[in-house]
């Protein structure tokens, strides 16, 4: 796997110490607390974690799309040299969708109901680039077809209720090509598509990402996806990343306890396959509300002991580019895991 | 609680309890805390009115005509608000009026209340063809121009405290079979109607049991609305002479009395047409803050 | 799509028919025509003739069918107290009526829209709260006492404006002011949530995370989708308008066709009254339907399904 070398190159993206907190009715929530990682060009990166754990508001946080209530703050937070947070409006225009492209978790959501799925292909282009409508709409069809739509001619005069999901959503991966971008934003790409489309989707992702030589942050739930298609995970759990690792790597020797949780939560995971129960991890995420102390996923983890509630917990390395959060020796953490391991076989 | 991948909200946030959020927006809503106060007033002041009033609001006293209110010059403590064309005291002739509006608005509002949730329920649980009269009644009753529908019927059944707000209450219930409706089709959907179903509950058990209590709090929102707009045109038609009849108080007859003295002695529209707009407004904020309060939708 | 239009034509005409039986009924609920028409003093023999002359003495369904053909080529019956044809009456007191109510109607559109998307856009600022206590204030207002205070303030005190008739222009200012705060806060929230609820949406997300600027962003992919529900109320107030100016018809003594519904309505005229209600709840259907088309015109979903 090429991840190895390529993250000593310049990263495309580099974050140190992102924290985002959003104001509510009943006080501050602290969505992400000091979030770093970099991502390589032409690499994916995958940031996994469940519901609520602030993948998305990060993602979000770097591209100045976060909601009214919520602001951010970081070291730093830069793309390609830019420093994104202190960004005039005008200057991040000018990135989002352009250099930086999203894609969203529903395609059935993320196009506008009432304008052709051309207009808001030839939308992003003629925005960024100095181009004619005649090149914006040759830019659009040979996009569409490139993500295997027949007919692209044809299909740039439809409306986006006349596709169908799958469809929908080759449609937004070819509208984040438009003004070829170094890096795609994929926020849950494929969570609100069947699994038999799920698959389809994410290959041609893989497929127009090694063609143009572009990044990949892939935010997901889905430890399974990231498996097949990332180069680099980052596992995060209430706002903080407990693990930091390549995916081999990971899936080799994942040491934090919610990892080692979430890797159990894949129902095609272990010997017992798809016909074991699904394995769930005991607990509700914990409030983000004010200031916590010690490790927050302690009251779910089998191995918790006193020293977790206490003080700010460091990411400890346990390879070069292998960190995880958490007090337990790495040995003790392998040991628990060949157990859970074990018990399936 | 299950940890096995589900779908994400749009942010991507665990935020606080829906409880918690209610509890802690009730305790900070001002509108809500002004609604309540303002309708809690004017509750007291239609049930004791005859404790309250200073004096009796029939009684004229062609003596005492159109005398100044006691922030005006002359003005006594006699009559506070001063007296009108005939000489009776606006303070007295108002807090009874209170009760007019108050029967008449909290009637219709009930009335009507019955009337729509009945068909809007029955129509979101039962649908098919059921639901498609439902909606065709619906459509009938808005394409009748309301107000001159009231006119009518007041002129023919007479300006009575009973009729009134039967006819009003006959005017305003689509708005709560159309909110009934889709709530309750929403309602049905869930699961433990389903359960319920399942374990042989009968038809009129679960739309009583089980989906009534579940869309409450869209009815009370709803009621403080219609609430408010029965107030208005009850006034209205007492103001067009076709409402509540002379010498009987209310706050639309108030105004319409008023209007001959009008270039000379404004505050005799004044107050009665203020004492309307805050009691409606009282009766909207406690509506709107209910609706913030317990559906988190609502929360803009 | 036209499918669809035929179901919906279809339904407004049964809502019609089904008006008009009511509006029917409405008028025998109001006594013995017969009598009224004879006056007070008539004796039982002319009352009976003229139940004959007017056909009163057959079949209330008979009745109905005979009014309801004559209704469709026009004829709508004749005044009780100044026999005048009633098609004639209302032709001749719609114009004031009309003019008041689109009046009013494009005044509040042009106010409610503009302030609606900006509160939404700017949230919990202080326009935002300013146009919510305006509709606060605006939908609590008593109209009658509303163009009371118009008419002492701008018409009495500051001799502004006229204060009735309907000669010039200037005597319509008053009025529609009034006229539009009856239907300027619905349309105000109305847009206000609609734009909360489409600049929420996954496609707004997506327009700003293609670069776009926010106007593009607020006019181009928020608004169309935000304006629908209002398009719908727009057409909808339009009839509540025409048949809820009687209030301010009566207190600027303007001759529209509310004032004329106020006066056979106190006269027992009922044919009149009856052949209002009918005309306007026509007037409404109709409306609708256009709210359908002009949604259908924005909507590419309402159009191709």
């Amino acid at each position: 796997m090429a991840g190895d070398i390529e993250t000593r190159q310049k990263p495309i993206l580099s974050v140190r110490n992102l924290e985002v907190s959003i104001r509510t009715a009943v006080g501050d929530l602290r969505a992400t607390g000091g979030v770093s990682f970099d991502v390589a060009p032409g690499e994916t990166f995958a940031i996994v974690g469940e519901s609520g754990c602030g993948k998305s508001i990060s993602s979000a946080a770097v591209m100045g799309l976060l909601p009214r209530a919520a602001t951010a703050r970081a070291d730093r937070c830069e793309f390609d040299g830019q420093e994104m947070l202190t960004l005039s409006r005008r200057e991040r225009e000018k990135i989002r969708g352009n250099t930086i492209s999203m894609i969203f978790q529903d395609p059935m959501t993320s196009l506008n109901p009432v304008y052709t799925i051309g207009n808001q292909l030839m939308e992003v282009f003629l925005r960024h680039k100095k181009g004619t409508r005649a090149e914006a709409r040759d830019r659009a069809i040979f996009l569409l077809e490139r993500v295997g739509i027949k007919n692209a001619a044809e299909r740039m005069k439809a409306y986006p209720h006349q596709l169908s999901g799958g469809l929908r959503q080759r449609v937004v991966i070819a509208m984040a090509m438009m003004c070829g971008p170094k890096l795609i934003i994929a926020d849950e790409p494929t969570t609100a598509l069947d699994v038999t489309v799920q698959m389809r989707t994410l290959a041609l992702l893989a497929e127009v990402q090694k063609d143009f030589g572009l990044a990949v942050i892939l935010i997901t739930h889905d430890l399974g996806i990231v498996a097949s298609l990332a180069d680099r995970v980052v596992v995060m759990y209430a706002g903080k990343i407990v693990e930091n690792a390549p995916t081999r790597s990971l899936f080799r020797a994942p040491l934090h306890p919610y990892t080692q949780g979430l890797i159990q939560c894949i129902p095609s995971h272990g010997p017992a396959g798809a016909d074991a129960p699904l394995h769930t991890i005991p607990g509700m995420v914990p409030s983000l509300i004010g200031r916590h102390e010690g490790c927050s996923f302690r009251n779910r983890c089998a191995l918790a002991r006193p020293e977790c509630a206490v003080g700010e917990i460091g990411l400890t390395a346990f390879e070069a580019d292998h960190g995880y959060r958490c007090v337990v020796p790495h040995q003790t953490l392998m040991a628990h895991w060949r157990e859970t391991e074990g018990m399936k076989a | 609680m299950s940890n096995a991948p589900a779908p994400l909200d749009n942010m991507d946030i665990a935020l606080p309890t829906p409880r918690q959020q209610s509890w802690a927006m009730a305790k900070r809503h001002l509108g809500l805390q002004i609604g309540l106060a303002i309708v809690l007033v004017a509750t007291f002041a239609a049930l004791f009115a005859p404790l309250l009033a200073p004096a009796d609001p029939y009684a004229q006293d062609l003596t005492a005509r159109l005398a100044p209110t006691i922030w005006q010059e002359g003005g006594t403590w006699a009559h506070i608000l001063g007296t009108d064309g005939f000489g009776r005291d606006v303070l007295s002739r108002l807090i009874y009026g209170t009760q007019v509006t108050m029967i008449v608005g909290f009637g219709a509002a009930v009335f009507s209340g019955l009337i729509g949730t009945t068909l809007g329920i029955i129509g979101g649980y039962l649908g098919g063809r059921v639901d498609a009269v439902i909606i065709f009644l619906i459509n009938v009753k808005l394409a009748m121009p309301g107000v001159l529908i009231a006119l009518s019927l007041v002129s023919i059944f007479g300006g009575s405290l009973l009729s009134i707000t039967l006819i009003l209450s006959l005017l305003f219930w689509d708005r709560f079979a159309v909110v009934t409706r889709t709530a309750t089709q929403q309602v049905r959907t869930r699961e433990f109607i389903a359960a319920a179903e399942c374990s042989g509950a009968s038809k009129s058990w679960i739309l009583l049991r089980e989906i009534l209590p579940n869309i409450a709090n869209q009815i009370i929102v709803i009621g403080s609305l219609e609430m408010a707009i029965a107030i208005l045109v009850e006034a209205a038609l007492s103001f067009l002479g076709l409402g509540i009849r002379p010498p009987m108080s209310s706050w639309g007859i108030l105004v319409s009395e008023a209007r001959d003295f009008m270039f000379y002695k404004p505050h005799l529209v004044l107050i009665p047409g203020l004492a309307i707009c805050i009691l409606v407004i009282g009766i909207n904020l406690l509506g709107d803050g209910i609706r913030d309060v317990t559906e988190p939708q609502g929360r803009n | 799509m036209w499918r669809y239009f035929a179901k919906r034509l279809g339904i407004a005409l049964l809502v019609v028919i089904t008006v008009s039986v009511i509006s029917f009924g409405l008028l025998r609920l109001s006594g013995d025509m017969a009598q009224s028409l004879a006056g007070e003093g008539a004796t039982a023999e002319q009352v009976t003739a003229i139940r004959q002359l007017y056909g009163l003495d057959r079949p209330l369904v008979v009745q109905y069918f005979d009014w309801a053909f004559d209704a469709v080529r026009g004829d709508l019956g004749q005044s009780l107290v100044s026999n005048q044809p009633v098609f004639e009456l209302i032709v001749s007191r719609m114009q004031v009526t009309i003019v008041l109510a689109v009046l009013s109607l494009a005044a509040a559109i042009a106010v409610a829209v503009p302030l609606g998307v900006f509160a939404a856009v700017y949230r919990n600022s202080w326009i935002d709260r300013a146009s919510l206590g305006m509709a606060v204030f605006g939908s609590a207002v008593p109209n009658f006492w509303f163009a009371l205070v118009l008419i002492y303030v701008f018409g009495v005190q500051l001799r502004w404006l006229p204060i009735s008739g309907s000669q010039s222009w200037e005597n319509f200012v008053l009025p529609t002011i009034t006229l539009s705060t009856m239907v300027m806060p619905q349309i105000m929230r109305l847009t206000r949530g609609g734009m909360i609820e489409a600049l929420d949406a996954e496609y707004v997300r997506m327009a700003w995370a293609k670069g776009l600027s926010p106007t593009v962003v607020f006019f181009k992919h928020a608004l169309p989708n935000a304006i629908l529900p209002v398009v719908t109320l727009s057409a909808v107030s339009l009839g509540f308008l025409l048949g809820g100016s009687v209030i301010v018809e009566s207190v600027f003594s303007l001759n529209g066709i509310g004032s004329l519904a106020y006066e056979s309505i106190r006269r027992a005229d009922f044919p009149v009254v009856q052949s209002i209600l009918f005309v306007l709840s026509f007037v409404y259907v109709l409306l609708t339907l256009v709210s359908d088309l002009i949604n259908a015109r924005i909507d590419p979903r309402i159009r191709l399904n």
